[in-house]
């Protein structure tokens, strides 16, 4: 499984390391602190980020995080890497307690396009767009980019994983396919399906054209 | 690409892009704290879980030790057995020094190994007790000592007990009754 570490600092570590992950988990079995900072650094951000989006809850997300991570601390030696990949496996953890917390308490998205209500979870910043753009640019691309982030935390939980995964992850689909345990052929027609009904909400907000759907 | 999958490209670039690179600093903090503690505490229960395995082994070793030696001892000492019957003489005249014509005393006590203070019940064959010479019916009134030893024919002969029935060399267990001063005065097989 591949998927890519956007994070510039990941990326230098995972550089200037060159131990793979199997060797870096008996160091942290051991108790080798360094070990479990490279572990960290390399599937913190992506791990946290799947967190955020398939709950839309910030404080979630990072408690999901702590406790993916604390499971490796207590248990590293049940990693299988004949199962696959570390940041598959972890990746799994992340899914299931993200799922169990989600049905336990409820955490649905709004379905009111209500940017503001939501924005306390999940404010979005202005780093994204671009300084020189108008106010109105601004004010368009803000909208677009919550309109999309609703309707993504309001597609069903297969659709929404897959659409996290390979759009927002950039994880290729037969990775997506191995993590979420199933076909590639299936990731791709969940994929297919959740982007048309993420096209059939942004068109009912009026973000997308209706015709070209 | 139609127009609505590239504005919906361009909405997951954005997104994409607004969202956090990684976790909260705390978070790692946490685990990093986390990590740390989670590994004392198991160094220190490693630590107590070997010495007490260490403990254990040593609390066995020595018990084994001990039951060997004891086995050992009991292997090593023939049946020798004291009944005390009667009164045990004064501790002054059982000095062996003040007995006149003691050498035979002296052989005597010297086989002597080890004294149990219980007789073992014996399923030999006891024969009657033979006077020796030393043996005074007019002196010797009280005071006997009854002593189990085991002896050879030749100590045996020494002290002028019949001894040509066991084989040279081999000890037979004997009952030797001393007087109040330690002399032999009579003595009983208990062989087979």
């Amino acid at each position: 499984m591949s998927f890519e570490l956007r994070s510039e600092r990941s990326h230098r570590l995972m550089a200037e390391t060159s131990i793979d992950d199997q060797s870096l988990l008996g160091l942290i079995a051991r108790g080798d602190e360094r070990a479990f900072r490279v572990v960290y650094d390399r599937y913190n951000g992506p791990i946290h980020r799947f967190a955020w989006h398939m709950s839309g809850d910030r404080a979630m997300a990072e408690e999901i995080t702590q406790e993916v991570f604390m499971l490796l601390i207590r248990k590293p030696r049940k990693y299988d890497p004949s199962k696959g990949s570390l940041g598959g496996y972890l990746f799994g953890i992340a899914r299931n307690l993200t799922r169990r917390r989600v049905d336990q308490l409820r955490v649905y998205v709004p379905f009111v396009d209500d940017a503001n209500a939501s924005d306390e979870n999940y404010s979005l910043g202005d780093r994204a767009i671009d300084d020189s753009a108008n106010a109105l640019e601004k004010l368009t691309q803000r909208e677009l980019i919550e309109a999309l982030r609703t309707s993504v935390l309001s597609l069903p939980a297969q659709y929404r994983e897959v659409i996290i995964l390979c759009d927002l992850e950039q994880m290729n689909q037969s990775g997506a396919a191995e993590l979420l345990q199933c076909s590639p052929g299936t990731i791709a027609s969940r994929m297919h399906r959740a982007r048309a009904m993420l096209k059939m909400k942004m068109a009912r907000k009026g973000l997308v054209n209706n015709e070209s759907i | 690409m139609n127009q609505s999958e590239e504005r919906l490209a361009q909405a997951f670039q954005a997104l994409s892009a607004e969202s956090p690179q990684s976790a909260p600093a705390e978070v790692g903090l946490a685990l990093q704290d986390a990590f740390r503690r989670y590994h004392v505490r198991r160094r220190r229960q490693r630590r107590l879980i070997t010495a007490g395995v260490l403990g254990a082994c040593l609390v066995v070793a020595a018990v084994l030790l001990s039951k060997s030696r004891s086995s050992g001892l009991q292997e090593k000492q023939p049946t020798l057995a004291t009944r005390q019957e009667q009164s045990l003489p004064n501790p002054e005249t059982r000095s062996l020094g003040a007995v006149p014509n003691n050498t035979q005393v002296k052989s005597t006590i010297a086989s002597l190994r080890k004294v149990h203070r219980k007789a073992r019940p014996s399923a030999n064959v006891v024969s009657n007790f033979t006077s020796l010479a030393s043996y005074d019916p007019a002196f010797s009134k009280d005071g006997f000592k009854i002593v189990r030893v085991g002896l050879s024919s030749a100590e045996l002969s020494q002290m002028g007990a019949p001894s040509n029935v066991y084989p040279a060399g081999r000890r037979v267990l004997t009952d030797v009754v001393l007087d109040r001063d330690g002399i032999p005065i009579a003595v009983r097989t208990v062989g087979r």
